[in-house]
């Protein structure tokens, strides 16, 4: 029944024996806090498990449920309270900026030669030379529709405001998808787009909206019951729908989509930055990758660990959707100014009021 | 009117009241992940739940949270309550005033006005802020409910007590507290539950990694849920019904 | 310190030193009633006037000046914030009226108990469970849809989650009970006699209700007000959940200013906003309640007897 998980296990339990025997636990009884969201394979019992095992610490966690809740949290007292953190590298510089980010150590991580070249070649990861987050997974936020009411997959953002679709929309409740989005709709650069067009193809948009998904169970409600027939939505977690057999399909649209990467950071003043290098090690390792990949309820996104990613099943490929063709054809989300943010925030906000 | 009518009202709204306590319930045996039909009966989200520390480990926090901030709130409101009837006279007006006003802050509003005064003192979120803000939260209902008792009661028997020779003290803890110790207790049963219910002050106040249950409960349904927090929510909702029944019903063997 | 017995009456009464522990009983919850409730909401003034980022910098008072260049977005929210309210209060009242009278007049003193107890113990769990529930109930494809579908009354795929009217439903079903117990208490204090005594009089039922019943109940439907309406018209979470796409309330938007936006100035000015229109509602009920009824409002004793809006 869990045989992938199984499969993990065994694996991460060879993993254990190659270490030195004996080793005495290198951080026994020490805590390990991090910032991510809830049910995103860092709090599998694989994850905490596995760190349990070679480490000795035990994993706490603090949920957020979007980048800018991420960034408020640490902003109001997080710093100091947590070690490690998952941003969306849009967000890093800005941070760094902020002082919320200690620089990521590459030495310290034995794993950091599998992660896929071309991921760490993104700029947003590094601040005068130093790196700051190291690439964990990546994926897309595809349009995705149910397969009984579009039996011909549709291929452009056009149909999610098409009227035909009035009330069978869900839309990402996130400011800075919503904006390049609609700016790839309008044919515009989906990093410095004309605002007020922007402003008007959304409040057009909400017309159709049924629901701004916050959690991907709002959505995958929504859509297997028809509910909502076509929205926007992670490639992952849209995978695993489909690998369920679900009447549901992606695709990425001819305009082109957001392309993400979770990149795992360190926080100023963790309480233990050695710990937190531990932890990133563990999670880009080929072990947990390939185990989190392989458990068919996860809704993992693609491994950035390209032995991992080499090593998937055909099963686990479809449901993580980890295929190079899509890379391509996204648009790799790129930091936003505080004043951006803002202003994408307050758009946001005013167009799903409706007022 | 006929009285069975009335009755039937009463039942019908009961039963509605129960309907979604009802649905979670049994959608908690429910095999599908999304909540969905056909019905497969499974037990599989409470055996899930069994092996989910995190649920475990917040509704302890909530717990202890919630009985430490209910003994305060007894005593601090007991204490207000006893002044308020002994020797407020005037005062007594301008402390109800009070405690009314804080009952009627929305607690959001409370919240966020404590995490921003909070952040300007340099005290920012953290267990001293969330047990400070709970207490200010429900010691209000503990001194209102004993001092509805204490105005039924009358001065009378402690200042019998008091003529006989008793010192204040003494007067208070042999007269005045076994008569009124049934509505401390309400007191304090209140101030849990306003505690251990009370999401928006835990949101904004509560040390990051200090996870209780409510918080936990949102970031599942906030971030797309696994079903055993549907497991979770019909052991507590289904617990809670049978201890208050049981509670009745051992009231009532004992009431003969 | 003075502990002269020969001051004035004023000094000699307030400094005796009696009144040392007299103090100490009431020092804790005044302490704290001012420290972690009137100083808080009074800074938000204070706050909603600064520059940010967070509570510091000038006094400028920006945010309140976007939010009067926004009318339509903050008013027009603040309306369905109250709307909201109102409507689950309302319905809060008719529904929770006839049970609080059957319960009191038609029910045995024992099941009476049994059922209030009932009504009342899953709403003292946590609000989240309850919010959960219904979710869990009308979400598409769940029970409540199902069930409709196999009726033949919608369609397996429609829901009315994500809508306004799930707000109002789960707003109206949170506060419910209580709404039912404040009644209770009201008619409860209601002496059969004085009614026996109407209709003898020749009084009809609507007469009876009228003039006798529902001044009798006011208080308790004050109290019932500001325990449904004030936390109703403050919520955030249920249009969070529920809410969707046309269900943002003003309380949803504060909490993101503070969860997201990081603009602690403008959570603060929304803050007041919507305490000061709740207050003043709540002013005003009681103003047209007692000069609907004048005199139902004032009854002997009525603080600290459950009377806690009245």
């Amino acid at each position: 029944m869990k045989a992938p998980i199984a499969l993990a296990g065994l694996v991460a339990g060879a993993a254990l024996l190659a270490a030195p025997a004996g080793a005495d636990l290198p951080f026994e009884g020490q805590t390990l806090t991090v910032l991510n969201w809830n049910g995103y394979g860092s709090d599998t019992e694989l994850a905490l498990r596995g760190f349990e095992e070679r480490t000795g610490a035990t994993v706490r966690h603090v949920y957020h449920s979007g980048g800018e809740e991420l960034r408020q949290i640490l902003r109001s007292g997080g710093i100091g309270q947590i070690d490690v953190a998952l941003p969306n590298p849009t967000y890093i510089l800005q941070m760094v900026e902020e002082g919320m980010l200690q620089p990521v150590d590459p030495d310290l991580l034995d794993n950091m030669s599998k992660i896929a070249p071309n991921f760490l070649e993104v700029d947003d990861l590094y601040s005068d030379g130093a790196l700051y987050g190291v690439p964990w997974v990546w994926g897309s936020t595809g349009l995705t529709y149910n397969t009984e009411a579009f039996p011909e997959p549709p291929t452009s953002w056009l149909v999610l405001w098409d009227e035909a679709n009035r009330g069978r929309v869900a839309f990402m409740d996130s400011p800075i998808e919503a904006v390049m989005l609609a700016a790839l709709h309008l044919g515009q650069d989906p990093h410095d787009p004309d605002l007020d067009a922007v402003r008007s193809a959304l409040e057009e948009l909400h017309e159709n909206v049924q629901t701004y998904w916050g959690s991907s169970d709002d959505f995958n409600r929504a859509i297997i019951t028809g509910a909502v027939t076509v929205g926007n939505y992670w490639s992952g977690n849209a995978g695993s729908l489909i690998a369920e057999g679900h009447p549901v399909g992606y695709v990425i649209p001819d305009e082109g989509a957001a392309g993400w990467l979770s990149t795992w950071v360190i926080v100023r003043d963790a309480p233990s930055s050695d710990l937190a290098h531990a932890w990133i090690d563990w999670m880009i390792s080929t072990e947990f990758q390939l185990g989190w990949a392989e458990d068919p309820e996860a809704g993992a996104p693609a491994p950035a660990n390209a032995e991992a990613a080499a090593l998937l099943s055909d099963a686990a490929r479809g449901r993580v959707q980890a295929y190079g063709e899509h890379a391509e054809r996204l648009s790799i989300m790129q930091s936003l100014t505080p004043e951006q943010q803002q202003v994408y925030t307050d758009l946001l906000a005013e167009v799903k009021s409706g007022l | 009117m006929s009285g069975v009518l009335w009755r039937g009202w009463v039942w019908l709204v009961l039963a509605l009241v129960y309907l979604p306590i009802l649905a979670l319930i049994a959608m908690s045996f429910n095999a599908s992940r999304y909540g969905t039909f056909p019905f497969e009966f499974t037990l599989r989200w409470y055996e899930a739940l069994a092996e989910n520390r995190r649920l475990w480990e917040a509704t302890l926090r909530s717990l202890w949270l919630s009985l430490a901030v209910a003994a305060a709130a007894g005593a601090i409101g007991t204490m207000a309550a006893v002044w308020m009837s002994r020797f407020g006279r005037g005062g007594a007006r301008a402390m109800q005033g009070l405690l009314v006003t804080a009952i009627t802050v929305p607690w959001l509003i409370l919240a966020i006005a404590i995490l921003l005064a909070a952040l300007w003192v340099g005290v920012g979120r953290g267990l001293v802020t969330l047990f400070l803000g709970s207490l200010v939260v429900a010691m209000p209902y503990a001194a209102l409910v004993v001092a509805t008792r204490l105005q039924g009661l009358g001065p009378d028997a402690g200042l019998a007590a008091r003529s006989l020779g008793a010192g204040p003290v003494r007067a208070f803890l042999l007269v005045t507290l076994p008569l009124i110790a049934r509505a401390v207790m309400s007191g304090v049963m209140l101030a849990f539950v306003i505690t251990f219910n009370n999401f928006p002050l835990h949101f904004f106040l509560a040390p990051f990694g200090f996870n209780t249950l409510p918080m936990e409960i949102y970031s599942y349904v906030i971030s797309g849920y696994v079903p055993d927090i549907n497991a979770l929510s019909a052991i507590i909702l289904g617990g809670a019904v049978m201890l208050g029944l049981a509670v009745m019903g051992w009231r009532r063997l004992r009431g003969g | 310190m003075i502990r002269s017995r020969t001051g004035g009456p004023g000094v000699a009464r307030a400094l005796r030193p009696a009144e040392w522990p007299r103090l100490a009983l009431m020092a804790p919850a005044t302490a704290l009633l001012i420290a972690m409730v009137a100083v808080p909401v009074a800074m938000l003034a204070w706050f909603s006037l600064l520059s940010g980022p967070g509570v510091s910098g000038a006094v400028t008072g920006r945010e309140w000046a976007v939010m009067l260049d926004r009318p339509q977005l903050y008013g027009g929210l603040l309306l369905r914030s109250l709307a909201l309210g109102l409507g689950a209060t309302a319905l809060c009242i008719l529904i929770a009226w006839p049970t609080a009278w059957a319960l009191s007049r038609h029910v045995a003193p024992r099941t009476r108990s049994a059922i209030l107890a009932l009504l009342i113990i899953p709403h003292l769990t946590s609000a989240l469970l309850l919010i959960y529930a219904m979710y869990v109930l009308i979400a598409p494809g769940g029970p409540m849809m199902t069930a409709l579908a196999a009726l033949g009354l919608a369609e397996s795929r429609d829901t009315i989650l994500f809508t306004r009217w799930a707000v109002l439903l789960m707003l109206t079903y949170m506060y419910l009970p209580f709404m039912v117990m404040a009644l209770f208490a009201a008619i409860e204090r209601i002496e059969p006699t004085v009614l026996d005594a109407a209709r003898s009089l020749g009084a009809s039922g609507w007469a009876r209700f009228r003039h006798i019943v529902l001044p009798m109940t006011l208080p308790g439907l004050m109290t019932g007000l500001v325990i449904v309406f004030t936390p109703a018209a403050g919520s955030f979470l249920e249009a969070r959940i529920l809410g969707g796409a046309n269900g943002m309330m003003f309380g949803t938007l504060i909490a993101e200013q503070i969860s997201r936006a990081n603009n602690q100035p403008r959570a603060a000015a929304m803050a007041i906003t919507l305490l000061a229109v709740i207050l003043l509602l709540l002013g005003v009920f009681r103003l047209l309640a007692m000069r609907a009824f004048p005199g139902a409002m004032r009854r002997p004793g009525a603080h600290g007897s459950g009377g806690w809006g009245g």
